[in-house]
């Protein structure tokens, strides 16, 4: 599956955004830089359906999306703060887009458990969001991503509040989803870091992007 | 799993946002019960071409002053009690925060007539402190009035401040420390300035609650030209002298005043009831720091705590209890009956309606139309539910006349009374729920109906059972509406310690009232189950 971005026009009082194209292919990574206000954030946000100020088009897999509620639109967020509902224990969270779609519980058990299990969360399957970690949670974040089935990832500066250790360790755990699981993520970031296991990167400046290319490319000097 | 339908731009969006339908009944309940009454009062006070003479006259002249020199006393009272509450349990970061703010709650919502008999307990001619010491304190006229008020209006402060304390992050103070400034010099440079709007607004608010919905406190404390509040000026208006067309003019007075102040001060400022939520930032700067301060500070606040509330309380329970044996077993069921029914229907109307405007603020994009549902909902708070009920009075009287016996009447003026403060609770919890959540169940593919469900109300879940607690709290203790709209055929726990305190049967009206405390100790009780063994102090 993949992600194809036409000619995108968002307003959000002063700020446009214009996009003219992106494209992000199955088990691709693509990364937005750019500095506070670039629009990076502007363009998920947008993605996601909840701009109403939109115009131009996005397709998955060729079909327009562009004009669906946000709900239609089957894009896996995952956000800088854990989105993690807190009222849900860890495994209710990582089982909620099933859950909506009206599956029973004894159908997505086994999946939730899995995905759990494969991201070294099953122990803590019965925890509230409270008693979790910052990087248990965003893991949980990911494994929900993961279930909910949808092959288009938004990754919005999901590891920006963890520590160098455990976002390096988090790269890697996304990195090798990604390519398994052949998903197109897009993801903003502010870090460097982040980049180097990203297939491309597409920097931002003023609602544009001024830049694309391999992140051993990037030109520090120009933009960071 | 596959739910991809293109976007029908208008039927698509009503069909989504129908479920809120319900909700926004109560909008039109609040249209025809609230708004349109409120205007038969404005319209009816200034075309008739008395309204100026009426507030000239010196009678009315000296009521009015009298009404805003009690409220002004007793927000000062409140202050002191609150904010030194504040000041010891919220900057020693006290454990038993949570309890004393559920306790803060109760004090709130407890009925006038309940505060108005503890008071009498200790304070009375024969009350206990006259007894022990031989010396009678006059506690009829402005001193009582102020004492019940700010028994009342105490824990605007205590959780108002104390909210603010705990939330602030010290390090403007700690720089200011750090440049040699002293904390005394600090807490009046930096920390008070980041205090004030949430104080202010406690000000606002506890004036507005002395001045504008003390009536029952005022007709038993007061008395005569000298100690009357415009509330019972309205209330003798209607009842006494059957002049509709005065207590139109004194409510537009009342309702002017009130709403002045509520819009010069409190349109974004507000007290809320909400989470207690703790900054790990917020350092206890100013807690005392010797044993003698400590302990002269903890006097200060046993003695003012002492004789405004807990004296008052537990003189109350003592008495109600050496009375309750003797209370008539059917008169006190059926009026503990009427009372949970009407607070479970006033509880029942008013939290939906609140969910409504919340939902409707929420939901609109347009900026000015935000404005008046966040406004609309608040405008109760400058008419007391006597001033309600005079409206609906003058603008449905046939209906009026109809209903009379009915419950229903009462509860929607009881739910309106609660309005404000139940729609602030509920708004504050709404707007808390993170964007992020609501976006990120959005893209999972729950609908606006299942994101309210599945993530917004069980997020909400405590400020939800505080609303409710909160309107059924108002309910129990209101007795203006029962008494303009069925004197005589409804019975209540309020209006049966209103009788009874009216024919000065004490020892009767404290059997009611114990029973009043533990209704309300019982909904609080209920209302908090849900938290107990929950963490209830969350990081930033």
């Amino acid at each position: 599956m993949s992600l194809n971005i036409n000619s995108l026009d968002v307003k959000v009082g002063s700020f446009a955004l214009h996009i003219e194209e992106l494209h992000v292919g199955p088990g691709e990574i693509v990364g937005l830089l750019g500095k506070s206000g670039s629009g990076k954030s502007t363009l998920l946000t947008a993605l996601g359906g909840f701009i109403a100020n939109t115009k131009g088009e996005y397709r998955i897999d060729g079909e327009d999306r562009s004009a669906f509620f946000p709900e239609r639109r089957r894009l896996a967020y995952v956000f800088q703060k854990s989105s993690l509902f807190p009222h849900l224990t860890l495994e209710r969270n990582v089982a909620f887009p099933m859950e909506i779609a009206g599956i029973s519980r004894a159908k997505w058990r086994p999946r939730v458990r899995a995905w759990l299990d494969r991201l070294g969360l099953l122990g803590l399957a019965q925890r509230k969001p409270d008693a979790l970690s910052g990087g248990e949670a965003q893991r949980g974040a990911l494994a929900r991503a993961l279930v909910s089935g949808y092959k288009v990832v938004l990754l919005d500066e999901p590891f920006s509040a963890l520590d160098p250790k455990l976002r390096r360790d988090l790269r890697v755990v996304v990195r090798e989803l990604v390519h398994e699981e052949k998903l197109s993520v897009l993801w903003v970031t502010h870090d460097l870091e982040d980049a180097m296991v990203m297939d491309r990167v597409c920097i931002l400046e003023k609602g544009k992007i001024v830049w694309s290319g391999k992140p051993a490319e990037i030109p520090r000097e120009k933009y960071f | 799993m596959d739910q991809s339908a293109p976007r029908a731009p208008l039927i698509a969006s009503l069909v989504r946002y129908a479920f809120l339908a319900p909700f926004f009944l109560g909008l039109l309940l609040f249209a025809a019960f609230f708004l349109i009454p409120v205007g038969r009062i404005v319209a009816t006070g200034l075309f008739e071409d008395t309204l100026l003479p009426t507030v000239v006259e010196g009678y009315f002249t000296r009521i009015i002053l009298f009404t805003y020199t009690q409220a002004l006393l007793s927000t000062v009272l409140s202050f002191f009690v609150g904010a030194v509450g504040a000041y010891l349990f919220y900057e020693n970061r006290s454990r038993r925060l949570p309890v004393l703010a559920r306790a803060g709650l109760v004090c709130f919502s407890m009925p006038s007539l309940v505060v108005v008999l503890a008071i009498l307990a200790v304070w009375g001619r024969s009350g206990w402190w006259a007894e022990l010491t031989g010396v009678p304190v006059d506690i009829y006229g402005l001193p009582g009035i102020v004492l019940a008020n700010a028994f009342f209006n105490f824990p605007l402060f205590l959780l108002g401040i104390g909210a603010g304390l705990r939330g602030l992050d010290r390090q403007w103070e700690q720089t200011s420390l750090s440049f040699g400034a002293s904390r005394i010099r600090t807490f009046f440079t930096i920390t008070l300035r980041r205090l004030w709007p949430g104080l202010r607004g406690a000000m606002v608010l506890a004036f507005l609650y002395s001045s504008a919905t003390s009536f029952v406190v005022a007709l038993f404390f007061g008395g005569g030209p000298a100690a009357t509040t415009l509330e019972v000026a309205i209330y003798q208006a209607m009842k006494m002298d059957y002049d509709p067309a005065l207590a139109a003019r004194l409510a537009l007075v009342s309702l002017g005043v009130s709403l002045t102040l509520y819009l010069l001060f409190l349109r974004k400022e507000w007290f809320t009831v909400g989470e207690e939520v703790l900054s790990e930032k917020s350092l206890p700067l100013y807690a005392p720091r010797t044993n003698v301060a400590r302990l002269a500070w903890w006097l200060v606040f046993a003695v003012l705590f002492g004789a405004v509330v807990l004296l008052p309380l537990f003189a109350l329970v003592y008495e109600g209890a050496a009375a309750l044996p003797a209370l008539e077993g059917a008169l006190w069921s059926e009026a503990l009956h009427h009372s949970l029914v009407l607070a479970l229907m006033a509880s029942v109307l008013c939290v939906p309606t609140a969910l409504g405007f919340a939902y409707a603020e929420r939901l609109t994009r347009r900026k000015w139309l935000r404005g008046i549902f966040g406004f609309l909902p608040a405008l109760p708070l400058a008419a007391s539910t006597l001033l309600l009920s005079v409206g609906l009075l003058l603008s449905y009287p046939e209906w009026m006349a109809e209903a009379r016996g009915s419950l229903w009447p009462i509860a929607i003026v009881q739910a309106l009374g609660a309005l404000p403060l139940v729609h602030r609770t509920i708004r504050e919890a709404l707007f808390r729920v993170p964007q992020s959540h609501v976006r990120t169940a959005q893209s999972f593919g729950a609908m606006p109906f299942q994101v309210m469900t599945r993530v917004e109300l069980p997020a909400m879940s405590d400020s939800l059972a505080v609303a409710c607690l909160i309107a059924m709290a108002s309910s129990l203790g209101e007795v203006a509406a029962v008494l303009l709209f069925s004197p005589g055929e409804v019975s209540t726990l309020s209006v049966e310690l209103f009788r009874a305190v009216g024919r000065y049967r004490f020892q009767e009206g404290f059997g009611f009232a114990l029973i009043l405390i533990v209704v309300l100790a019982g909904l609080a009780l209920l209302s908090s189950v849900r938290s107990f063994g929950r963490k209830r102090v969350t990081q930033h």
